[in-house]
């Protein structure tokens, strides 16, 4: 009997341990998040409960419990239920694939460039019920707008990842980055590596896309209903997203836990510590631009992903499948 | 093995629940809610016989773009609880015609199978050459940009058709209408949007003319 | 659409600019106060919470005479009066709402013996309502607390009166 369970409980505790620094990562983001965006506008941002402020996340997350959660008389109370915690578990268990170093991974699987994608095209889903079953003007323009936002720039995105997937063979996380042991794929593909940022930004609903939830036309766009832990939960959801896209991004052109050179000072750190400073270090650029640039218009974010982005990465899929096969580069992969 | 039974059967079991619900549940939206739940639990299986591949792709591209616009859809065309209901309420019209296209559709299924397991000549996967050592990934790759490169073109061709079809159907050009250049929006500058202009005491100046 | 214009937007020029500059920001001294640390100068004629001061001797300064109750806009203020055995009129009762108050300062103004003042404290917030009903005793507990200052601020302001 107990040897039927171990192994079950083996896994248990994999999660365990993949999940809750997710989650506390999480609450160190939010903070860094603020605090980055205060210090650029010369203010201090949250600095007061905990060392440097640090546990003002948890504090807010302590508020958010206490709270009432207000369902609206009108809305569809299952949906509406549904929507937050939809959009939590997608965030979260999209981590499961991702590689912190060669051995350190939950589940490795053949197809795991396919998981995120599929995953984080469901993403889409929480927001649009939310938007829905609030049943409330601001609320449902906000969904649409997210909703078409993120169907559009799933493509560009899509495209980006198809470039980098030819350089390397194998839809496998682990190989991508192992694949980029010679060079980074930044260099390379650094006009891709440009729009695969932007269009995280646009993706994961960050500013200068943040068009579903603009406070000057929307209110909060579709959490605008929402109240307590439901709101806290779309909120860990959203930061739980830009932590993974920023995870995407550096497994994708940063190579992954690969250290900068493979030289005495660099690769005497531990793998996951690259892997975290790169995360950290996108996530800082997320930050800045959430500081420093203006919002988009809606029409223009759309003419942006669909007449810009869409056919210039498939202009770059043409020109890195050319290069490769003209220079014999093709990765032989397993055939 | 018991354990793979018994994931098989509680997605299949939710596969049929959920498409079983497509057709009946009164609210439009839920339907759509359940044809997302079949779509999700038909991906799994279909990962569980280790087409991980294919579950992947049926995840992204019907759940994550065709389940999206059907939502769309039914969202913005505001479509209200339906009158006619397959148990109660007034008689539906649909049903007979449902009925039809569903016995037409078993007939065609019984040919299918029929054809495959009574006539091996009729529809054989020779061409398949199985080889464990692959990942089904690039199986699928080898087969669909070989052997039927051409049925995988001319399908791209026809959906693309379909899609300036559409464009083209729905796309009227309108006379009059002032439309705005983005480049001009964007590729203003400091030096071009602003004038500085010295006001005649008492004569004024006449901008934007 | 100019050359350099285009060479701009694809090698995003501007937006590298803006990331540089806003990254030297970050180190620049902060222009705002550490707050619950540290707090702005405030002038003395800081319209904040109410206080009764009293004379020197310990007796109240308010006389009754109802001016600050006259006055007040949003009628936050309740005074009830009775003659003492000195002769003199002294309040029995004196109420201030400070949820209706919008501290505009006639009270202040009207007061013919400085009894009635609004003093430099803006830190009174409290979690019920009922704390927020001040009454006499609340009153010269403040003013008694916040003496010095009070008196120092009217001396401060009384060229300008």
């Amino acid at each position: 009997m107990i040897e039927s369970i171990l192994p079950f409980l083996n896994q248990v505790y994999r999660i365990v341990f993949v999940l809750i620094p997710v989650l506390v990562s999480v609450a160190m983001i939010v903070w860094f998040d603020r605090r980055v965006w205060g210090l650029v506008q010369k203010r201090r941002g949250p600095n007061v409960v905990g060392p440097f402020g640090l546990f003002q996340t948890l504090a807010d997350a302590l508020k958010y419990f206490l709270k009432e959660i207000i369902v609206p008389a009108s809305a569809n109370k299952i949906i509406f239920i549904l929507a937050p915690i939809i959009t939590m578990t997608l965030a979260l268990i999209a981590w499961a694939v991702i590689p912190m170093s060669e051995n350190f991974v939950l589940a490795d699987i053949n197809v795991g460039i396919l998981y995120i994608f599929a995953i984080s095209s469901l993403g889409v889903y929480g927001i649009i019920m939310g938007g829905w079953a609030s049943n409330s003007k601001y609320p449902f323009l906000g969904a649409i707008r997210s909703a078409a936002q993120m169907v559009s720039y799933e493509v560009s995105i899509g495209i980006i990842i198809i470039n980098v997937l030819l350089c390397v063979g194998s839809l496998n996380l682990k190989d991508i980055v192992l694949a980029q042991t010679q060079v980074w794929f930044v260099l390379p593909l650094f006009p891709m590596f440009v729009i695969f940022f932007i269009s995280a930004l646009a993706e994961t609903n960050r500013p200068p896309f943040d068009l579903p939830e603009a406070e000057a036309e929307l209110v909060a766009g579709y959490q605008t209903e929402y109240s307590g832990m439901m709101y806290a939960m779309f909120w860990l959801g959203e930061y739980a997203n830009i932590l993974l896209m920023c995870a995407l991004g550096s497994i994708l052109f940063l190579g992954g836990w690969l250290p900068l050179f493979d030289i005495a000072p660099f690769n005497l750190i531990p793998s996951p510590i690259w892997m975290v400073l790169k995360i950290l270090f996108l996530f800082f650029l997320f930050a800045m631009i959430k500081a420093i640039v203006p919002r988009y218009r809606y029409d223009q974010l759309m003419r942006l992903g669909w007449k810009i982005f869409l056919p210039f990465s498939l202009l770059y899929v043409v020109l890195t499948a050319s290069f490769l096969v003209y220079f014999d580069l093709l990765p032989k992969g397993k055939i | 093995m018991i354990t793979h039974a018994i994931f098989f059967y509680f997605f299949s079991i939710i596969a049929i629940f959920s498409a079983l619900m497509v057709i009946t549940s009164r609210s439009t939206i839920n339907s759509v809610f359940f044809l997302i739940l079949d779509f999700i639990s038909v991906g799994c299986l279909f990962i569980m016989i280790g087409a991980e591949f294919l579950g992947m792709i049926l995840l992204i591209v019907y759940v994550g773009a065709v389940a999206v616009l059907f939502l769309f859809v039914v969202m913005m065309l505001n479509v209200s609880d339906q009158k006619q209901s397959w148990f109660m309420g007034k008689k539906s019209t649909h049903i007979p015609a449902g009925l039809l296209f569903s016995v037409l559709i078993f007939l065609e299924l019984l040919v299918v199978v029929g054809g495959w397991k009574y006539k091996d000549n009729l529809m054989s996967s020779s061409t398949l050459n199985l080889n464990s050592e692959y990942s089904n990934t690039h199986e699928i790759g080898n087969v669909m940009y070989t052997e039927y490169f051409l049925y995988f073109q001319i399908s791209g061709i026809i959906l693309l058709l379909s899609m300036i079809g559409a464009i083209l159907l729905t796309y009227s050009k309108r006379e009059n209408l002032k439309r705005q250049s983005y480049i001009d929006q964007i590729s203003r500058e400091k030096l071009t949007a602003v004038e500085l202009k010295e006001v005649p005491f008492e004569k004024g100046v006449k901008v934007d003319d | 659409m100019k050359f350099d214009r285009i060479i701009k937007t694809i090698f995003l020029v501007e937006f590298i600019k803006a990331l540089t500059k806003a990254t030297i920001e970050i180190f620049k001294p902060k222009k705002t106060i550490n707050y619950p640390f540290e707090k702005g100068s405030i002038s003395p004629r800081f319209r904040g919470e109410h206080a009764l001061r009293r004379y020197p001797n310990g007796e109240e300064r308010c006389i009754a005479c109802k001016l600050c109750e006259a006055v007040c806009p949003a009628q936050a203020i309740t005074i009830e009066s009775e003659e003492k055995e000195d002769g003199s009129r002294k309040t029995t009762r004196y109420d201030i709402d400070m949820l209706k108050c919008i501290y505009c300062g006639l009270c202040q103004e009207s007061c013919p013996v400085d009894a009635i003042v609004q003093g430099p404290n803006f830190e009174f917030a409290t979690e019920t309502r009922e704390e927020l009903y001040y009454n006499k005793k609340k009153l010269l507990d403040n003013g008694d607390r916040w003496e010095e200052v009070l008196s120092k601020n009217i001396k401060l302001d009384k060229i300008y009166r």
